[in-house]
């Protein structure tokens, strides 16, 4: 019988401290897709937030840190695209000599959960059930530097989710990282333009794989009441995976 | 800006708030076509358009110097006046000075974003001589006082009764909110003005340096009628538009013509060669070309060169979430959008504009959309590292300017100025990717290099890359979020949040990270 | 007549696309018709017609139609309309006042549906472009599958002082992006393809 693969958890800083659950959850639909997970203590955070406020040098350093922390594992799991987009699109461009090297071989072997299972693994269905009516946003630097599109889909699809795009997918939700601190009031018309389209689906989720574009989302959404409810890719599909016993110790939004 | 309505607020977010307030704007921009033709749709019908235009302005960024010198022969050649202008004042004083010396009463203009650049209608106000637009969209915004708002669509901020309401104070007599009638009553009253004006200025989509040809396209016919009619004709041509060949417009063209409307061709592409032949009944009898630099040949070598590729197609408007909210008026600039973000600092040497490349959402829309891939989105972020913050480098009217750049700096090739064995001293940041190449602006890093946005990310960034460094962080974030109760929501601003709260509730951190779930796990005292 | 799916199909369905007027015509044909649009077009304003002469440096391409746009000019000075050309004294006071302007064409592309004028002595770059109508006799000749082979076509010899292409009736979509036509151009082209058969 061929060996379980092993992937390393790259769980992003987002994810650690604010929506812990999403990683619980990311793990849980990896092994039951017969993988097994790491996770490197060490790893702390991609560097994004650094480079765009304008920052590269502070940014290198966290990159430096991070292809240490990841050094040496076979493939490397983001539950974001936008921090699986950092790696591939912007280690390379912001280090150099052997670094530029090493940058490059870790973008090689890292994966957004759902690229990572639908287009490495193979695997579309791993498990579980939905019976739900979802709408999805395509969330930025996923979508464009590392080509999240359709894995999301085929995922939520092989659950027996039925999706009903709305009229925006790929248009951008407002969150920008800084820019959403910056620009409240433009961040949350874009939230509302993007919650609207959601909203005009009928659909009970509206699913992305960023948990930041979702926690900006979700944060409109208590105030406005409109649109579906936000959430995470992995997290809809973990709740269509099998009960497991004992205490999920779950603080969820 | 003299004489133009400024909008209010003093910055871009400001005047993005003042935005999204007008409730006339925000239905005026929802007519915006989003996707009229985009990248995408070039390369699933014509495939090799894009490869070959981008080939073609890579072969003149690559030698932009020996390009312009071959047209500005060939212009010469054919009988056109050409001048060299480094700056937009030069470039307005030559014309004025030309207006004046021809004794010109009435100039027509064809849409030009060049013009706008220069201030010409006010400059040839100033010196007495009068300024008309006549492309329906820019004679709109001129009747308005105001700029245009979108580089292909002057006028695309107003609704038609906006537009009837201000047609009608310049008639003198109502003018029902109906396209056709206010279109029909733009031609009628300009028509007299065409037959009468002296000199006809126009921009240029393309100047071609084999044979010394302009290329303009128009829907309206407004550039056929300023360079037909008026016995002198002036084109503006910043030095970005020059082409190898003029065979080269047959790729360029359809390119810039689908992304910007859809079309496959405008209605209109006028080639002029010169001013009209022995014998001709039409035509000018003068041609002058302007050739304005304005810090763009200060580009070449540097990351920023990419820009003088831009066909001014207004793909990137079209997609960007964040004009399609605003409009044009929001940034103060004559270029607006996401190239407007980019080409507005690095034109005016980093005085204007500053605080545009930081209101954007980095989406990379406008990167997808550009026809001659141009990386906007990364040319963006590249900005806000070689700006100091979003405000100006050099604060106006204080006596400090940003220096030269430094003679020990090393040249475009990277060779120290005091010869290869020479050392300069060196700055942090340098053997970065990021300083490969001449300096595109004055930069801050060597102005100030410790200023306090860096020393705030350095030491973040010293503090992050270490586990311990990391936990003590997130330990502390979680010890503030406890102060506010045991909520995962709040709508009270909390340090470091700015105006997150303003439009949104807080997400807070939760009281277990998820690598203390996971060690729990290890341990068995967890199971998932 | 040509088939829809040859250069002069594709052209007249992407000239239509662009909203030309078209009509086709034969040479024994093209006279009488174009006579008959042009004396309609104009209502009893004057005509304007300049479809140049092989001589002055076009893409000789008029000997192809030239006669026939002669004859048809001579029809209607017949019938009793005024028509007025470039070498006379009296194009300048008259053209303002023209209903239809007539002009050849140098190339055109079928792909794109645009057609291509050299401007020249006896070829007014105003014809095409101030009066309200533009007839335009585009010689079967001329017409290539695309742009770059109609660029080619329309430039051998060296580029005129002016070389014009035109889709169709001028428009703006400025205002609310709605398309309105003519705005300073033509609101009306009419479009004569001159074919062999």
């Amino acid at each position: 019988m061929a060996p379980r693969p092993t992937v390393a958890l790259l769980v992003t800083c987002v994810v650690d401290q604010i929506a812990p659950d999403t990683g619980v959850a990311a793990v849980r639909l990896l092994e039951a897709a017969g993988v097994d997970v790491a996770f490197p203590p060490a790893q702390t955070c991609c560097g994004q937030p650094a480079l765009s406020a304008g920052e590269p040098e502070a940014a290198a350093r966290l990159a430096r840190h991070t292809l240490e922390v990841f050094d040496g594992y076979e493939a490397v799991v983001v539950p974001s695209g936008s921090c699986a987009a950092m790696v591939h699109h912007w280690y390379t461009r912001l280090l150099t000599g052997r670094d530029r090297d090493r940058a490059g071989t870790l973008a090689a072997r890292t994966f957004e959960l759902s690229r990572y299972l639908v287009d490495e693994l193979g695997v579309t269905d791993v498990g579980a059930r939905l019976d739900t009516t979802v709408t999805v946003h395509d969330a930025c630097h996923g979508l464009r530097n590392h080509g999240v599109s359709r894995s999301p889909r085929a995922l939520l699809e092989a659950a027996g989710a039925t999706i009903v795009e709305m009229a925006e997918p790929e248009t951008c939700c407002g969150f920008g990282g800084t820019f959403s601190q910056h620009h409240g009031a433009l961040a949350g018309a874009l939230a509302d333009a993007k919650l609207g389209g959601a909203a005009a689906t009928g659909a009970e989720w509206l699913v992305s794989g960023d948990a930041a574009c979702l926690l900006h989302l979700e944060g409109r959404r208590r105030r406005t009441g409109a649109g579906p409810r936000p959430v995470h890719l992995a997290d809809l599909l973990a709740r269509g995976l099998p009960a497991r016993t004992g205490a999920p110790g779950a603080d969820g939004p | 800006m003299t004489g133009r309505v400024v909008t209010p607020g003093r910055t871009f977010k400001e005047r993005a708030e003042h935005a999204l307030a007008n409730a006339g704007l925000q239905a005026a921009m929802r007519n915006l076509d989003r996707r009229l033709f985009t990248a995408a749709d070039v390369e699933r019908t014509t495939p090799w358009l894009k490869d070959r235009a981008a080939s073609i302005r890579r072969e003149t960024l690559s030698d932009l110097d020996g390009w312009l010198d071959r047209a500005a022969a060939a212009l010469e050649a054919v009988g056109a006046v050409v001048h060299r202008a480094a700056t937009p004042a030069d470039a307005a004083r030559y014309v004025v000075d030309l207006a004046l010396r021809e004794g010109v009463r009435e100039v027509v203009k064809s849409k030009s974003m060049a013009t706008e650049e220069i201030d010409l209608a006010d400059a040839l106000r100033a010196a007495g001589v009068a300024s008309l637009e006549t492309d329906l969209g820019e004679y709109v915004v001129e009747v308005a006082g105001e700029r245009p708002s979108h580089m292909v669509t002057p006028a695309i901020h107003k609704t038609i009764p906006q537009v009837a309401d201000l047609l009608t104070a310049e008639a003198g007599r109502a003018l029902p909110p109906d396209a056709e009638v206010l279109t029909r009553w733009v031609r009628d009253h300009l028509r007299p003005r065409f037959l009468a004006a002296e000199m006809g200025v126009t921009g240029a989509n393309f100047v071609a340096a084999d044979t010394g040809t302009v290329v303009l396209v128009t829907n309206e016919g407004n550039g056929r009628l300023c360079t037909t009619l008026p016995r002198i004709q002036v084109v503006l041509a910043p030095v970005d538009k020059v082409v190898p060949r003029l065979a080269d417009v047959s790729v360029l063209l359809p390119l810039l013509t689908r992304s910007a409307t859809g079309q496959a061709l405008t209605n209109y592409v006028t080639m002029i060669t010169g001013p009209r032949r022995a014998g001709e009944l039409d035509g000018p009898e003068q041609v002058h070309v302007v050739l304005l630099d304005h810090n763009r040949r200060r580009l070449l070598g540097t990351p920023y060169e990419e820009m003088l590729a831009c066909i001014r197609c207004g793909a990137c408007l079209n997609v960007c979430p964040v004009y399609r909210h605003t409009s044009g008026h929001a940034y103060d600039s004559v270029y607006t959008g996401p190239m407007g973000k980019i080409l507005t600092p690095l034109l005016s040497g980093g005085e204007e504009g500053c605080d545009l490349p930081f209101a954007s959402t980095l989406c990379g829309a406008c990167t997808e959309a550009c026809p001659v891939e141009i990386p906007l989105a990364d040319l963006l972020v590249r900005l806000r590292s070689d700006l100091r913050g979003p405000g100006p480098l050099v604060r106006p009217g204080s006596a400090r300017r940003p220096p030269p750049p430094s003679p020990s700096a090393p040249d475009r090739l990277g060779v120290p100025a005091g010869g290869p064995g020479s050392r300069p001293r060196r700055l942090p940041g340098e053997g970065y990717p990021w300083w490969a190449g001449g300096a595109a602006l004055p930069s801050p890093r060597r102005d100030a290099p410790y200023g306090r946005r860096r020393l705030g990310f350095a030491a973040w960034a010293a503090l992050w890359s270490t586990p311990a460094g990391y936990r003590l962080g997130a330990a502390a974030s979680r010890a503030g979020a406890r102060l506010l109760g045991r909520t995962r929501w709040t709508g009270r601003r909390v340090p470091g949040s700015g105006e997150w709260t303003v439009t949104r509730d807080l997400p807070l951190p939760a009281a277990r990270p998820f690598r203390d779930r996971w060690a729990a796990r290890e341990s068995g005292v967890e199971r998932w | 007549m040509s088939s829809p799916a040859g250069p002069v199909g594709r052209l007249r369905s992407a000239l239509e696309a662009n909203r030309c007027e078209v009509h086709l015509a034969t040479p024994a044909e093209l006279p009488e018709n174009l006579a008959a649009l042009a004396a309609s077009a104009a209502a009893g304003t004057p005509v304007a017609a300049a479809p140049g002469s092989g001589a002055d440096g076009g893409s000789g391409a008029e000997a192809a139609v030239g006669p026939s746009v002669r004859r048809a000019i001579e029809m209607l000075a017949g019938d009793g309309v005024e028509v007025v050309t470039p070498g006379e004294p009296a194009w300048a006071a008259r053209l303002p006042s023209a209903g239809v302007g007539i002009t050849g064409a140098d190339a055109a592309a079928a792909a794109e549906g645009v057609m291509a004028l050299r401007s020249g002595p006896t070829r007014p770059r105003a014809t095409s472009l101030v009066p309200p109508v533009h007839l335009c006799v585009v010689p079967e000749s001329v017409v290539e599958p695309d742009f770059e082979a109609a660029l080619a076509r329309a430039l051998a010899g060296g580029p005129p002082s002016a070389l014009t292409w035109i889709g169709g009736p001028s428009r703006t979509g400025d205002l609310e992006m709605r398309t309105t036509m003519g705005v300073h151009g033509p609101l009306r082209v009419v479009v004569m393809i001159a074919v062999d058969r």
